[in-house]
């Protein structure tokens, strides 16, 4: 069951950024459907894709996959990125659960409230600094993976993470050495290096059309 | 085997569906419950990973994130499905109760007095969702033909919901079958009918 894994999503990170790092980390070559209309959100809607009437939508090995934590799981699975046994799974779980957490404030905040927006990156960059970031340096002390002896997808997801919040605060890791070397050993591996340069599938931070297009596109959500 | 550990307020919250579903698999849980002075004194939050409970301990491996803490006792306990394309789909399902639940979470904790008509109000354009994979699958379950963690984890967030309104099942025939279904199982239908548990406030600021 195999054939082509396509991405049904809007043209900017949101909650399938997480998803392409994934899949080019595993090697997977993917296409992807742009939606700038909300007709193609309501097409989608209408064929009954999208069982909890929201996307991400992934197509791959002949399911049409919801649910952007879901689909991480499957990709992790398939490709070798989710540990070498029960506890090691539990813990990459633990550490992933913690990190979409943090991606999905980052995410969302450029979606709410203009006149809130200050305060809410002062609460991304609190909640970073002390609830967050310190619980991956401590991880890292004695390790080079976050789980076991392999790379996972946790340690995908603290790369993808660890990036976003440099982009919000540049200086945020000055104190977290362990997080800075990690990184450092990540953009070294050749899949990941190459995401990184430009012109992969790899998205720039959100801009006001992004924005515009989310809103228009999902306008029920921001009555 | 020892039995598993939870460390927790004494309030349904977010270990509900990890009850629920240990009781319906036969497995002990012993309890070390928390008060909210003990745990504002911050020795056992600086222990805890992302500073939050639950905190659940299963031998050595202890665990936190009650999402991470129900798949992995579906891993355990045959409650994942049968192959990958069962596990995709309980996730599928199970991320989608989670939405749910966390805007059931921000209603109680954030906007009861004001955001309560607005929530019941729009439930059924949430429990359809469900309905209509209940529906299709026909088996009582929202993924195969055996029960899954996902299953639990609807099935809690049902009870919380019908508190909040009563009668919110009342056009949707198939989750209503689940519930009652799922609430006759023996061992769940004993855990429900337990003083212990019952008394059990659902969330930690007394409203439901």
């Amino acid at each position: 069951m195999s054939g082509k894994v396509v991405l049904h999503y809007f043209n900017g990170r949101g909650r399938m950024e997480s998803i392409r790092w994934l899949l080019a980390v595993a090697g997977v070559q993917f296409e992807e459907v742009f939606f700038t209309k909300k007709e193609q959100f309501d097409k989608l809607l209408n064929d009954g894709a999208l069982t909890f009437q929201q996307v991400p939508l992934v197509e791959i090995d002949g399911m049409k996959l919801v649910q952007s934590k879901a689909i991480l799981n499957y990709i992790a699975g398939k490709y070798n990125l989710y540990g070498k046994d029960l506890k090691e799974r539990a813990m990459i779980d633990i550490y992933s659960e913690g990190l979409i957490d943090l991606m999905e404030m980052i995410i969302m905040a450029p979606l709410g409230p203009a006149d809130n927006i200050q305060k809410t990156y002062s609460s991304i960059e609190e909640k970073a600094k002390v609830r967050f970031l310190p619980v991956f340096e401590k991880a890292l002390a004695n390790s080079s993976f976050l789980v076991g002896k392999q790379l996972s997808r946790a340690d995908v997801h603290l790369l993808e993470a660890t990036l976003m919040l440099q982009e919000l605060f540049p200086s945020i890791l000055a104190t977290f050495p362990k997080i800075q070397a990690f990184q450092e050993q990540m953009k070294a591996l050749p899949a990941i290096s190459k995401f990184l340069q430009p012109g992969s599938a790899r998205k720039p931070p959100p801009d006001e059309e992004y924005v515009r297009i989310v809103k228009s596109v999902l306008p029920h959500l921001f009555k | 085997m020892a039995p598993y550990t939870l460390t927790y307020f004494a309030v349904k919250g977010r270990c509900g569906a990890l009850k629920i579903m240990l009781a319906d698999k036969d497995q002990q849980l012993k309890e070390n419950l928390v008060t909210f002075e003990e745990w504002m004194k911050g020795d056992l939050k600086a222990t805890c990973v992302f500073g939050q409970l639950p905190k659940f301990e299963d031998g050595d491996l202890v665990l936190f994130q009650s999402n991470a803490m129900l798949r992995h006792l579906g891993r355990k306990h045959a409650a994942y499905g049968k192959n990958d394309s069962e596990a995709s789909l309980i996730d599928v399902m199970n991320d989608g109760v989670e939405d749910l639940r966390l805007k059931y979470i921000k209603l109680i904790y954030q906007e009861y007095e004001t955001g309560k008509e607005a929530f019941i109000k729009d439930l059924p354009n949430h429990l359809k969702c469900f309905e209509n994979v209940l529906a299709k699958n026909k088996t009582g379950f929202l993924v195969g033909d055996q029960i899954s963690f996902a299953d639990y984890n609807l099935f809690d967030l049902l009870l919380n919901l019908k508190v909040l309104s009563p009668s919110c099942l009342d056009s949707f025939p198939s989750l209503k079958s689940f519930v009652d279904k799922i609430s006759a199982r023996p061992k769940v239908k004993a855990l429900l009918e337990c003083e212990n548990f019952k008394k059990l406030p659902i969330n930690g600021n007394g409203k439901q």
